[in-house]
């Protein structure tokens, strides 16, 4: 069984303002406002990039986690923007910078927006082999190859990264898992020059259709109807594409947060970005995951809180009783 | 398989579909766009028309889909 821990963060110190973007290029700031969701847009500053930001995010993590760095056995960095031409991998500059022991598996995986939910089933993988703790970090600075006239994306991604510490003692148990690809819509979604292009209609069709079905398939396999679930953190790809998908599943909007008005689209960094603010919530019994986007690709998972009358479901976390007190308190929690 | 709609039907797929469109002016010869409909009110209602008559509409066809009865129109074609 394995627990999700502390998560650290790091927001890009750079920020653009959306609405002066969308004055610029014409676009109706009630659009930005009410469709997009996005206000100020972090972007790195000259001189930063991907490492800088997945080293920051990490050093939040650990400083807000009671255990040992020598117990770290696996590192992961999700990022489809690494530093450079992209070797070394990402995953080895932030070992050797953070100051982490030799003895640890350190890896990249190329994911978009799907990435956190892949990750943490990864990293998982991963502590069978080598016990200890783990750390997910995911960074992806869109803003080096957005398009600053693109009207369709460059209101829309924010700059971050952060870091997610996973081990035998935790805060919230992963659960059920379902993990889905279809290339034949990879184009939606691309890198070509040098510049990321999104098919914005194909990318809204895809996420409307296939994320609703996913997550109906998830819970229908764990027995559990959707009030079953205390919180819906969905990838926020716009304000629009998650309220529409909770609208299709007739979800209560307040338990679907909508969290892109200070940081955008934040690619595989936007789940981990919510579930930090309200990971900590004691209301919150079980949440859902859903990732989406570059590949096609999605997956979601269920996590669970330890429930002291044995009445939680989700996959794995069902076995929860007799796992108490083995949470981890987080140290110096801030927000 | 492809299946053509009727204006009524194609007229309750807007309503429903919770866009910023103004329905007191909603009327089957009525702009969508200049009733209040966005670029992303258009792609929900095009998605469901679609999943309602079975058929895909490619991009390049998206920019003649103006009005419902265009809309009614354009998939008959297709069903036919």
């Amino acid at each position: 069984m394995t627990w999700l821990g502390s998560i650290g963060q790091a927001i890009a110190g750079g920020v653009t303002d959306a609405l002066d973007v969308a004055a610029r290029l014409g676009v109706d700031p009630t659009f930005v406002r009410d469709k997009l969701g996005t206000r100020s847009l972090p972007r790195l500053q000259q001189g930063f990039g991907t490492a800088d930001l997945a080293v920051e995010a990490v050093r939040d993590a650990l400083s807000r986690w009671a255990g040992d760095t020598g117990q770290l056995r696996v590192l992961v960095v999700c990022t489809q923007s690494p530093d450079g031409e992209g070797l070394p991998h990402t995953a080895a500059i932030v070992q050797q910078r953070v100051g982490l022991a030799r003895n640890l598996a350190a890896f990249d995986i190329s994911l978009g927006c799907s990435g956190y939910v892949y990750g943490l089933a990864v990293v998982e993988g991963m502590l069978h082999s080598t016990g200890g703790y783990g750390l997910l970090v995911t960074a992806d600075p869109y803003s080096r190859m957005i398009n600053p006239d693109d009207r369709d994306t460059a209101l829309l991604f924010g700059d971050a990264a952060t870091a997610t510490i996973l081990g035998p003692e935790g805060t919230w148990c992963l659960g059920a898992r379902r993990f889905a690809t279809d290339g034949s819509g990879a184009a939606a979604l691309e890198r070509r020059g040098g510049r990321f292009h999104m098919a914005g209609r194909q990318v809204f069709n895809f996420a409307a259709t296939r994320v609703p079905e996913q997550l109906s398939e998830l819970l229908c396999s764990e027995a559990l109807e959707p009030r079953d679930i205390d919180q819906w953190i969905l990838h926020q790809g716009s304000r629009y594409i998650v309220e529409t998908i909770a609208n299709r599943m007739g979800l209560p909007l307040d338990r679907v947060p909508v969290a892109l008005e200070r940081t955008g689209n934040t690619v595989s960094s936007s789940i981990p970005l919510i579930l930090r603010h309200c990971g900590d919530r004691p209301d919150l019994r079980r949440i859902v995951l859903s990732g989406f986007g570059v590949g096609l690709s999605w997956a979601s998972m269920i996590l669970t809180r330890e429930a002291n009358d044995g009445s939680t479901k989700g996959g794995q976390a069902s076995n929860l009783i007799g796992v108490g007190g083995k949470h981890v308190p987080q140290r110096g929690a801030r927000e | 398989m492809a299946t053509s709609l009727t204006a009524f039907q194609v007229l309750e797929i807007v309503r429903a579909a919770q866009t910023r469109i103004q329905l007191d002016a909603l009327t089957p010869s009525a702009s969508l766009r200049d009733i209040g409909a966005d670029s992303l009110d258009m792609m929900t209602i095009l998605l469901d028309v679609q999943t309602a008559a079975g058929v895909e509409i490619p991009d390049a066809d998206v920019g003649k889909l103006t009005t419902v009865d265009s809309i009614v129109e354009y998939v008959s074609r297709l069903a036919s």
